[in-house]
Formats: structure tokens, C-alpha cells, sequence
């Protein structure tokens, strides 16, 4: 009897402590995970370079980049700012999360880009991650000397394959196999190709400023003298993008720089440059 | 004996039927939104997501408004990571070093409703008092908002201001100039009924 009634005490203490504990809820946590692109650049190009990255949809994001012609060692032209400059100016639209639609014009040649850049594949996981992408586009040089505008020897295009990766959290490196047509645009007698095998190496200093360096190597077909490089920085403020670069090319459309440059990457024929984007959402 | 261990056992299980509540989730099919909104000196910004989550139970038999049961919980969390400030790279900032939703990826609210208005004639004012989590730091808040019916489900519209650095969270800075270190959040959701099955 006694066992009984302690059994009986310990049924009403145990509907008491459940009652204490109150209703428990049906909800289960049913979380639509967000999936978010893979963080390995946060800017879409390099200096010249494409990378895998493109804007939210709905984002416009626009570019004023300059290359100063006079070189950074003629101290008298203000380390080459007080003097001419190949100037561009551009305007990405994102269609979706992926797909970008890019137009520029600069003033070298009055030249005319127009780009398509598409994000390919994302390859998760807790090695390398890889992200890939693809950009094309159309070069439209319409201030060649002797030819009407509308020649069709006045056009380039090209193509180009981006890889980038992260090691670590902290180096970004980006490879950029690219083929250009008619690559010495200025020469009538030749419609010879460029195919440049191009790269660069983010370091992230902290969340708002990297150090890069890119190289643009023609591996095959036409090259102006020598191929394109460039060090520097970027400083990113989440709505806008400052680069600040020494180079040996003044190109700054795809279609200008994968042919390479007329300057050697050395202290008397660097040159200063600048490159700032501005986000806006639409 | 046997008889005593029956009329025990019988009145416990009584005693936890008689203990109904009814339980309201938030309804993921209609229009859902939290909002968060920051002022600098020349530039305002905000954020927006539909990912709110969460529920309220109610003990008792009905939602009945006019007496508050002292024992009632009310949950909400937000997913931050899907938090839309209309420019993507200043999402990505605000998620990788401001609310580190890699380590932190919800904002919760635990409470419970401590007093029903019912005096507006389309809505009934409700404050809760519970603890507000972001950034892996609890903080205690009272939070008013107005409960309004909106064909079988609920209409919650509340809105309170998060000061930043409470909770651990750096002021970001735009363009060289700091927001406001306090954001005010709105919410706006309905939540409904939800029976067992």
C-alpha cells in the first residue's frame, strides 16, 4: 500500500511538473535557407582583369577608371596626374543575380565596349572553393585614323574564361585565359588574334582594403610591345570601390588591354591610374 | 488502494487535458516584413527580409484578449542573412563584419505578453516584455505593437530601436561617415492559428 500511494504522489508531482513546464509549441524552426553567393572577390574586375563576381539584380553599377600617360617619374607633370589621360566611363546592369550587361566608352579610339558576363558555377566545400565564369563582348573602335566609323575593321571582340579561388580568407587569385580578334586594330593588313593567359592575386589587408597585382600575358598571336601589369590597392566602403594602381598600359576596354602595351613594367615607364565604381540599387 | 492510484492517476491526466493553448504561427504564405532603417548625416539606408519565423501560445481554450494568462510564450527569430539592403556588396558587408551572421545568424525575441489594450476599435495594442538576441548578446526589451484581425489570420505591426553597440555590433561607417548607432526595426507579419492535428 505504501508503494502504491508513492506511486500514486509521484504521478501527481509528475503531471504538476509537466503542467509547469507549460505548452510546448508545435512550431519547428522550418528555415528557408538563404543561399548566398560564394565570397571570393567582392569587386567585379580587378584592375583590368574580369572576375567571377557580378552585382545583385536590380544593381547598376557605375565606373570612371583613368590611365595618365605621362609616366610617374616626370616629377614636373605631378607624378604624371597633371597631364592627359585615357579616360573610360561604364555602366553594369545586372539582370539577374548572375547575368551582367555591361556598356563603356573611353577615349582612347572613341571606343565603344559592350560585355555580357554570366557567373557559371560555384564549387563549394572546405578545400579550394572555385567559382567560374564567363564574359564576352564587343569592342568598337570608332576614331581609327583613315576609316570611317562604321568600318568593320574597326570591331573587335572577345572571350574570356574566369577561375577564381580563396586560400585562406585572405588571398584571392583569379586566372583569366582570354581570346581578343583582331587585335591590332590600327593595322588594316592583319586581323591576327591575341590569346592572353591573364591573372591576379587579391591580398586582403583588412575587410575594407586589399592589395592587388595583375598580369596580362599575350601567350600567342599579336602583341603590342610588351604585356600589361599592374600593383596597387582598392579600398572598398560596401557602395563604392577606390583602386589606386601603377601600370605600364594605358587600355583600359577589354578589347585595349589584352593586346598588350607599348610600355615595359620598370620604374621610368610606369604610369598612375585609377579606377572608382559606384553601386546603386534600382 | 487500487482504487485511490485510479482516482490519482485519472485526475492527472484531467488535470493535463484541461491544459489547452492555443498555439499561432507566423503564416510564411502571406506578406511578411521586418525592417531595419539607419541615418547618416546625408545618406539613410535600410534593410529588409521576409524570413521572420516563430510563435505565440496562448493558454486557454481561445485568443481571448481580455484576460492575459500569466503563462504564455511568445517567439520570433529572423534569419539576418537574408536581410536585402537593395545593393549586394553592402549586404555582404553587413553581413561579414558587422553581424557576423556566419557566427551569429539569427535575431530572437523570447517574451511573453504582459498586457492586451483593447480599447482601439480595429486593433488591440499588445506589450510584451522579453529578452531581444543579435550578435550572441542577450538584452532585455519591452516591445509594443498592434494585433489586428485580417480574415483568419493576424496582422502584428511593432516597431523598437536597436542601439548597435549594445549588442556588440561596430557603427558602420558610410563613405567615411557613421550611421546613427541606433536603428529603429519595424515589423510587420501575420501569424495564425495552428491546430493539432
Amino acid at each position: 500500500m505504501k508503494t502504491t500511494g508513492m506511486m500514486g504522489i509521484l504521478i501527481a508531482l509528475g503531471a504538476a511538473w509537466a503542467m509547469a513546464q507549460g505548452e510546448q509549441p508545435m512550431w519547428r524552426p522550418g528555415r528557408d535557407v538563404v543561399k548566398l553567393p560564394l565570397p571570393l572577390f567582392s569587386s567585379g574586375q580587378a584592375f583590368n582583369l574580369p572576375t567571377t563576381e557580378t552585382l545583385q539584380k536590380r544593381n547598376l553599377e557605375f565606373e570612371i577608371s583613368h590611365r595618365f600617360f605621362p609616366p610617374v617619374h616626370e616629377g614636373d607633370a605631378l607624378y604624371g596626374l597633371d597631364g592627359p589621360v585615357a579616360m573610360r566611363i561604364g555602366l553594369n546592369c545586372a539582370l539577374t543575380d548572375r547575368f551582367l550587361l555591361g556598356t563603356a566608352v573611353s577615349n582612347a579610339a572613341n571606343a565603344y565596349d559592350f560585355k555580357l558576363k554570366y557567373r557559371l558555377l560555384e564549387i563549394r566545400g572546405k578545400g579550394l572553393p572555385v567559382a567560374v565564369g564567363l564574359q564576352g563582348g564587343v569592342g568598337w573602335n570608332t576614331a581609327v585614323y583613315g576609316r570611317r566609323k562604321g568600318d568593320s575593321r574597326n570591331v573587335q571582340a572577345y572571350g574570356q574564361v574566369i577561375v577564381n579561388t580563396l586560400l585562406g580568407k585572405r588571398f584571392g587569385i583569379g586566372l583569366v585565359p582570354s581570346v581578343l580578334t583582331n587585335g591590332d586594330v590600327a593595322d588594316s593588313s592583319t586581323s591576327e588574334r591575341s590569346l592572353t593567359v591573364g591573372g591576379y592575386l587579391r591580398c586582403e589587408v583588412t575587410p575594407a582594403l586589399g592589395l592587388l597585382g595583375e598580369w596580362s600575358p599575350v601567350v600567342n598571336g599579336y602583341r603590342r610591345g610588351h604585356n600589361p601589369a599592374a600593383l596597387g590597392i582598392e579600398v572598398n566602403t560596401g557602395g563604392h570601390f577606390f583602386k589606386v594602381l601603377l601600370t605600364n598600359s594605358t587600355g583600359l576596354n577589354p578589347s585595349q588591354y589584352l593586346a598588350g602595351t607599348d610600355y615595359r613594367f620598370q620604374g621610368d615607364e610606369l604610369r598612375l591610374g585609377f579606377n572608382i565604381t559606384r553601386l546603386f540599387g534600382i | 488502494m487500487r482504487q485511490t492510484l485510479l482516482i490519482l492517476v485519472t485526475a492527472a491526466i484531467g488535470w493535463g487535458a484541461t491544459a489547452s493553448a492555443v498555439e499561432l504561427q507566423v503564416d510564411k504564405t502571406q506578406k511578411n516584413l521586418v525592417k531595419f532603417t539607419s541615418h547618416a548625416q546625408i545618406e539613410t539606408f535600410s534593410g529588409t527580409t521576409d524570413k521572420i519565423d516563430g510563435y505565440v501560445i496562448w493558454p486557454g481554450d481561445e485568443l481571448k484578449p481580455d484576460t492575459v494568462p500569466a503563462d504564455n510564450k511568445v517567439y520570433f527569430e529572423v534569419q539576418l542573412d537574408g536581410l536585402d539592403t537593395g545593393i549586394g556588396l553592402r549586404n555582404r558587408h553587413m553581413r561579414e563584419n558587422y553581424l557576423e551572421t556566419d557566427k551569429y545568424p539569427m535575431a530572437r525575441y523570447t517574451g511573453t505578453v504582459g498586457k492586451v489594450d483593447s480599447s482601439q476599435s480595429n486593433a488591440n495594442q499588445v506589450t510584451t516584455s522579453g529578452k531581444f538576441s543579435i550578435h550572441g548578446v542577450d538584452r532585455p526589451v519591452t516591445i509594443t505593437g498592434l494585433v489586428s484581425k485580417q480574415g483568419d489570420h493576424l496582422r502584428v505591426t511593432s516597431g523598437f530601436d536597436v542601439k548597435l553597440t549594445d549588442y556588440g555590433i561596430k557603427v558602420p561607417s558610410m563613405m567615411f561617415l557613421k550611421l546613427n548607432e541606433v536603428i529603429r526595426i519595424v515589423l510587420d507579419f501575420n501569424v495564425k492559428e495552428v491546430r493539432k492535428p
